[in-house]
């Protein structure tokens, strides 16, 4: 098949190295136009993400190509040989559309089942193709990959829960609410993990969001940010009843909130739902509160559950995965077998001797009126000029495929005759 | 001619009605399961097939409010028919009692819905618990007692 696959990823390569690789592989400074200079390399693609560094290339020579990419990367990485050949994996043929599709999928991603990749893999694709430098297998080896991804996307639950704190928080809130269109949210206290909730339910279309914060000054640039409501510190129990989701996460050393402060707010706001997100440590709710009806209070260790469960899940579903790509592969392999020219020269004689075959039968009726002899010139005639139509363009995929690249050749004669 | 459309829609009536408050009860049932498990911690996999809490209690209110004209009118067009046919609107006969009932209980739930705020786990609650009273207490009035309300 001549297909390479070199490139290092976050389990072989520590991040200084992925880093340093990222840095000169900038997108003013695209690498493919280099990679097509080095003389085996007939078709290349570039996957670089903050966790992976990928060429595929389909080559003439394995040995050599491997060299070439190497030093290549050396040179992109500006890095000692010996550090870089302990991070760099390499596979061949088959084994670099397993890994391709394995990728693709989403199956060798730190976050296993994370959506990015597959648009990161798009993104490569189509600046391979704007820099023409994929061909007929890239082609469709790019195409077979997105599919295979679609699939396990829709057959597999792989990237079906949350396996983030902040998005866990995100998904129960959608089992509670349904769509969490017009809802409302208070943040007490800031900190990354709850900004994060915050920008995530923001995204799902939650309608306002008020912040409480103990510096009012800072409240008020959260709330900038966000485009907010600030809420002076003490007086956020008074905007209790007129929110529905709380994320809470100040530096407070108590309860800041109390079941009696929860329950008079449920009161107000007629027993609608509320959710109260805790991600303080030491916790900011008072866990009697969560008792209450129709109050569902998550604490930091409760999404972290759920977070573990999830990956556990995860980790089921990858194993149907593996199956996917697995079949995946072998049904690449079949239609890459097919298109070698041998076989391809055989299908195509077929055909057309097939061809042949029946038109003499269809002109059965009037040959009974010759006489043998004659019968026989007449289908001597039929196989001589089907002999010399596919002289020529048999002999010429010979050629092509001893002195340069058949594929685009062979891949045109299966498409032009329907083999 | 009257007496037969009047027969029909004191049927399609209550039976719609009666029919809203069984979804009303489904869904307060798969209501309380997914709250339970939503409070214990254990939002796992089963979970993912229930609608959200949220649409569970508008399907809930939806169905009270809905069912309950629909019986309000269907009970209103049995008696008018019961009136032509038995010569009373009303015969305290044990299928009438248990329409009453019914008829009570839901007003009680629609009523506590509406002004006091019933939602949620409470309203899912009550409803599961209302329907189930009236179906047991139709199985043993079947089993036990004489009806002159001899069709369903």
């Amino acid at each position: 098949m001549r297909l390479l696959l070199i490139g290092m990823n976050h389990k072989t390569a520590p991040l200084e190295i992925r880093e340093r690789l990222q840095l000169f592989c900038g997108e003013e400074d695209q690498p493919l136009p280099e990679l097509m200079r080095l003389s085996e390399i007939r078709e290349a693609l570039y996957l670089a993400t903050c966790n992976r560094v990928e060429v595929l290339a389909r080559v003439t020579d394995n040995g050599q190509a491997v060299e070439g990419l190497k030093s290549f990367i050396y040179r992109r990485g500006n890095l000692d040989i010996a550090e870089m050949e302990k991070c760099l994996y390499v596979y061949r043929d088959l084994d670099a559309v397993r890994h391709l599709f394995r990728v693709t999928s989403s199956l060798d991603s730190m976050v296993m089942g994370e959506p990015q990749i597959l648009g990161q893999m798009k993104d490569a694709y189509r600046m391979a193709v704007d820099c023409r430098t994929t061909g007929v297998l890239l082609n469709r080896l790019s195409h077979h990959a997105f599919q295979v991804a679609k699939r396990v996307r829709t057959e597999t639950g792989i990237a079906g829960n949350a396996v983030s704190v902040s998005y866990a928080a995100v998904e129960l809130a959608k089992k509670i609410f349904g769509a969490l269109k017009g809802k409302s949210i208070l943040l007490i206290g800031a900190g990354e993990m709850s900004e994060l909730a915050a920008r995530h339910l923001l995204r799902q279309g939650v309608g306002s969001i008020h912040i409480a914060n103990r510096t009012y000054a800072r409240a008020e640039a959260m709330a900038a940010e966000f485009r907010g409501i600030p809420v002076a510190f003490e007086r956020f129990p008074e905007v209790l009843p007129e929110v529905d989701i709380v994320i809470a996460s100040t530096g407070a050393p108590g309860y800041i909130m109390n079941a009696e402060m929860v329950a008079a707010a449920l009161r107000r706001r007629r027993n609608r739902l509320l959710f109260l997100i805790d991600i303080a440590v030491p916790r900011d709710i008072d866990p009697a509160a969560g008792e209450i009806d129709n109050v569902y209070l998550y604490n930091i260790d409760h999404l972290q559950d759920v977070v573990d469960a999830n990956r556990e899940g995860r980790r089921a579903e990858a194993m149907k995965a593996e199956e996917i790509v697995a079949e995946e592969v072998a049904a690449f392999e079949r239609w890459f077998n097919a298109l070698e020219v041998v076989p391809t020269i055989v299908a195509l004689r077929e055909k057309v001797e097939g061809i042949m075959k029946r038109e003499l039968e269809r002109s059965e009726s009037w040959m009974r009126n010759l006489d043998e002899q004659e019968r026989n010139r007449v289908e001597i005639l039929a196989g001589s000029i089907v002999n010399k139509i596919l002289h020529d363009p048999m002999t010429g995929l010979k050629e092509e495929s001893r002195e340069k690249d058949a594929l685009p050749f062979v891949a045109a004669i299966r498409r032009l005759f329907k083999l | 001619m009257l007496k037969g459309s009047l027969v029909t829609l004191h049927v399609m009536l209550s039976v719609t009605g009666e029919a809203l408050f069984a979804l009303a009860s489904c869904a307060g049932l798969m209501y309380l399961i997914q709250d339970s498990l939503l409070k214990r911690k254990k939002a796992g996999s089963l979970i993912r097939l229930f609608p959200s809490l949220n649409d569970l209690d508008r399907i809930n209110n939806l169905c009270l409010s809905w069912g309950f004209p629909l019986l309000t009118l269907g009970v209103l067009a049995g008696s008018l028919w019961a009136r032509i046919v038995w010569g009373s609107h009303w015969q305290w006969d044990s299928k009438q009692v248990w329409t009453l009932l019914a008829w009570f209980l839901y007003a009680f739930l629609l009523h506590q819905r509406l002004v006091m705020g019933w939602r949620g786990r409470k309203a899912a609650r009550w409803s599961l618990m209302v329907f189930t009273v009236l179906v047991t207490l139709l199985i043993f009035g079947k089993l036990f007692l004489q009806t002159v309300h001899n069709f369903v």
